[in-house]
């Protein structure tokens, strides 16, 4: 190997770095991590080892990655197979995440695939590279390479003195290239991944993966001086905020720019149906968005709240697609013995940031930048570059963290906004949507009726399982659907369809499900595992009564039909947890003033079968059909666990948002646009109504890691439901199981 | 109409020029560059942007600046660093109490209110206490642990 050449770093030292952001507080820790690092020259393409790793002299390791982190810890973990296959100190390893113009394409960081798909070029990368530096030791130390060990950041030789990776390679390149397997756009859109040339550490080697290494981002989020996307600015910047329409589809007829002459400094800004207002203070521009008047045009009127369910099946559909289909149908349902057919409905939510959508643009003539909480920046940047009519090389898009969003949404959207009123002022330009922008227009999860025709025989086997959904698309904000896009004219529209139902996996001869994508109403994005909390709450509500119709415990009816001793190993430690009492029948407790009820389901999603099993108690009011959620217990099982104390944050906030979602969460319209426009309007779950929770991880270090943000969250409204079953003896069919509909059921 | 308000925020005084009526989350945020407190939504229903105004916790997203003149504002920032933490914000890096952490400021600042009128809150208290702030992640049993981490530790305000 020849000997390392003179990194871009060093070829230009001293030629200063240009600042183009700052944030609240300070200096952008990001920019601080690449100080020194032209932006211009780092490569980025995924055949460069180089792309992925740079050392400093003092051995600092710089990790740069498209993959971003929603706050579920993806950056700690990734630092964590670092510090693993290079052999250095957790401290020694810094993550410089989503900068298109610093980081390798990753795709978009979607379907809890971070650490599964997104990690396998870290881990490719991180091997290679530690083959580098015993490489180079060698040639130093004039030993075979076989005859020496990485440890703690060094190359040692059996006896006597290492060499620090800093005094081998430090602030130099690998020049090492890399073999991409897979270059289609899907391939790219879900996730480089790299060929293997070193080999990655074997699993039961692993000495810093499978440790509760803490998360790098929480000092500065309880001390408020983390960089948030809100926090950015740019000099020179105004406020933006964007003025919607009165009614979803509405064209803009005109603008009284007079209305706000009063208001220092504020402009309106429109572009044919987009409409925003400009001002050099913030509370400037709330004010002008608040009293700005204009004119919209009349539309058809949206289809009305309290019959979604029914007008679901009967929009023109767009596709028609089967998530599996096994076996005779037929044979199945000849061979029941009891059969059931039941319909179960999930509303619209949101995902309701506590932070509305922010971003910053600074659009020139030529050139852009746009600072956003983007979950895909690859996809935001493109999609915007071709918005404002610029090549997208000369677009950069540096992604920051924003609020907790579960789904790509409006922080893409208010890049899109705050990008043409920044080419239209010629200004940098900050927008953050306000409450009622967020509750009013982000994209919604979408609505779901599904239905199941289903059989057991006499033995408490289910024979026939056959499964109907109807559901716009959950990708329809996702490419080419900018909100403010659409206002300008020109959006190309969206075309892939998400949310399918999930893979059933219980032993059944004859199975079958079938996805109708509707033309949707209102504009749709995935939420915390599409089409999985939807299709679970349907498929374990229908096994429940089942295995009430069979007269048998509905613990004992899910392990009679699953011998996977996954699935019974979730299921059976969460029974355990809850002392589960076995029963076959409805309680009897009609004349209680307050009903009892416990319920259980399980759930697999995400890429390796990722799995989770909960009982739920609860506790309802009869008279108002309040429910209280007094326990759930929750077993979870994603392969082998690479950050225990990480992975229990992700199980209790699945468990928790999906009990909030079940318990609470419908959007409101009426016809002609979202009306629950604030926390009053669209409750979550709160400290008050909190259960008492227990968790328990089923470590599987025999597997390989897989899928864990969603798996927690998808048997939740179904185990929920299950326990109003078993308290009030009739199975809630739709969600939020809010009092009047619990005490209609009464 | 702007005018010039002179503030006490996290142990110093600012000179601001604003109309009165400007909630003071703006002044905090882009006067004075202090970034903890966010904006949520601007109605005080989520509790993103609290600060202690003389130890109790205020919404700033609803409070106007002229009215805080007199008070000791904290923020966040003010009540420790990273290097020199309160001992309410060790407690939430030791228990890991967030995820997004958007709500999080505002989680410190209430907990460190509740602290000051109940030093020793039992776990139903503390739920009861922070019921009015909002986390979409699901953190809330982290942060329940640490508000109890703080207390058990004998935490003195």
């Amino acid at each position: 190997m020849s000997a390392p050449v003179l990194s871009r770093r060093q070829l230009l030292e001293g030629a200063g770095l240009l600042v183009i952001g700052f944030s609240l507080g300070g200096i952008d820790s990001t920019q601080a991590a690449t100080a020194g690092i032209d932006q211009g020259a780092r490569p980025v393409e995924p055949e460069k080892l180089d792309s992925w790793l740079a050392i400093d002299k003092n051995g600092n390791v710089t990790l740069f990655t498209g993959r971003v982190d929603l706050g579920t810890g993806t950056e700690t973990v990734f630092a964590q197979f670092v510090a693993e296959e290079l052999d250095v100190a957790i401290g020694k390893v810094r993550v410089v995440m989503g900068d298109t113009r610093l980081t390798p394409d990753q795709g978009k960081t979607t379907a809890s695939l971070n650490v599964v798909r997104g990690s396998q070029p870290v881990r490719i990368a991180a091997a290679q590279a530690r083959a580098v530096l015993v490489e180079l030791a060698s040639e130093r130390l004039h030993l075979p390479g076989t005859e020496l060990r990485t440890e703690n950041g060094m190359v040692m030789p059996s006896q006597g003195d290492g060499i620090s990776y800093g005094e081998l390679i430090g602030d130099k390149n690998f020049s090492v290239d890399m073999e991409v397997a897979g270059k289609t756009p899907e391939d790219i859109s879900r996730g480089v991944m790299l060929k293997q040339k070193a080999p990655p550490k074997a699993a039961k080697d692993y000495r810093v993966i499978g440790t509760s290494v803490p998360r790098f981002d929480i000092p500065a989020k309880v001390n408020g001086t983390f960089e948030y996307v809100h926090n950015v600015r740019v000099p020179g910047m105004l406020h933006g905020r964007v003025v919607r329409p009165p009614a979803m589809g509405a064209k803009l007829i005109s603008v009284a720019e007079n209305s706000i002459a009063g208001i220092p400094g504020a402009r309106v800004v429109r572009r044919n149906d987009f409409l925003g207002v400009v001002a050099p203070r913030e509370e400037d521009a709330i004010r002008a968005a608040r009293v700005v008047k204009a004119d919209w045009s009349a539309v058809a009127p949206l289809p009305a709240m309290e019959s979604i369910f029914e007008e679901l099946p009967s929009q023109p559909v767009v596709s028609d697609q089967l998530s599996f289909e096994n076996g005779d149908l037929e044979a199945g349902f000849a061979g029941g013995k009891i059969r059931l057919k039941a319909t179960y409905n999930f509303p619209f939510q949101d995902h309701a940031m506590i932070g509305p959508s922010c971003a910053v643009a600074d659009v020139g003539d030529t050139h852009a930048t746009i600072w956003s909480g983007s979950q895909w920046p690859e996809g935001d940047r493109s999609d915007i570059a071709k918005m404002l009519g610029l090549p997208v090389e000369n677009v950069q898009l540096i992604w920051r963290e924003a609020s907790g969003s579960y789904g790509r949404l409006g922080c893409d959207d208010a890049a899109a906004d705050a990008a043409i009123m920044s080419q239209i002022v010629r200004q940098p330009v900050r927008v953050q949507w306000m409450r009622h922008d967020e509750h009013g227009w982000e994209p919604l999860s979408p609505a779901m009726t599904m239905t199941i025709d289903g059989a057991a025989d006499a033995s408490g086997r289910v024979t026939a399982f056959d499964y109907l959904q109807y559901s716009p698309s959950h990708s329809m904000g996702e490419k080419g659907n900018h909100l403010a896009w659409h206002l300008i004219g020109g959006a190309p529209g969206w075309g892939r369809m998400s949310g399918a139902a999930a893979n059933l996996w219980y032993d059944i001869p004859a199975k079958r499900a079938r996805n109708i994508y509707v033309q949707p109403w209102l504009r749709g994005i995935y939420l915390r595992s599409p089409g999985g909390i939807q299709s679970i709450f349907a498929y374990e509500s229908f096994m429940d009564e089942l295995a009430r119709a069979s007269g048998i415990d509905p613990l004992e009816f899910r392990l009679r039909n699953t011998p996977d001793a996954r699935d019974r190993d979730v299921l059976l430690a969460a029974a355990r947890m809850a002392g589960w009492e076995p029963r076959s029948g409805p309680r009897q407790q009609t004349a209680a003033a307050v009903l009892t009820g416990r319920g259980i389901a399980m759930g697999r999603y995400g890429a390796g079968d990722s799995r989770s099993a909960l009982v739920v108690d609860v506790t309802i009011e009869r008279s108002s059909g309040k429910i209280t959620l007094e326990q759930a217990c929750i077993a979870f099982d994603c392969g082998l666990v690479l950050n225990p104390n990480g992975l229990l944050n992700q199980v209790e906030g699945g468990l928790l948002q999906g009990l909030s979602r079940a318990l609470h969460e419908q959007v409101k319209f009426d016809r002609r646009k979202v009306t629950s426009l604030d926390w009053m309007d669209y409750p979550i779950l709160t400290f008050a109504g909190l259960p008492e929770v227990k968790t328990q991880l089923i470590p599987r270090p025999e597997l390989p890691w897989s899928s864990a943000g969603e798996a927690g969250t998808v048997a939740t409204a179904a185990a929920l439901a299950n326990a109003v079953f078993d308290a009030i003896g009739k199975h809630p069919r739709r969600l939020p199981l809010v009092p009047d509909y619990v005490k209609s059921l009464i | 109409m702007a005018a010039s308000y002179t503030l006490h925020v996290n142990g110093q005084d600012h000179t601001v020029s604003a109309d009165g009526e400007t909630p003071l989350l703006y002044v905090l945020r882009n006067d004075l560059g202090l970034g903890g407190p966010k904006f949520g939504c601007g109605l005080g229903q989520c509790g993103a942007c609290a600060v202690l105004k003389d130890g109790v916790e205020i919404r700033s997203c609803m409070t106007p600046v002229s009215a805080v003149m007199q008070s000791e504002i904290i923020t966040t920032e003010g009540l420790g660093t990273t290097a020199a933490p309160h001992p309410l914000q060790s407690a939430f890096v030791a228990e890991q109490a967030a995820q997004c952490g958007y709500c999080i400021s505002g989680m410190i600042i209430a907990a460190a209110s509740l602290l000051k009128r109940n030093p020793k809150p039992s776990a139903a208290e503390i739920r009861a206490g922070m019921d009015g702030h909002l986390c979409r992640c699901g953190t809330h049993l982290r942060i329940v642990r640490a508000i109890q981490r703080a207390v058990d530790q004998g935490m003195r305000l």
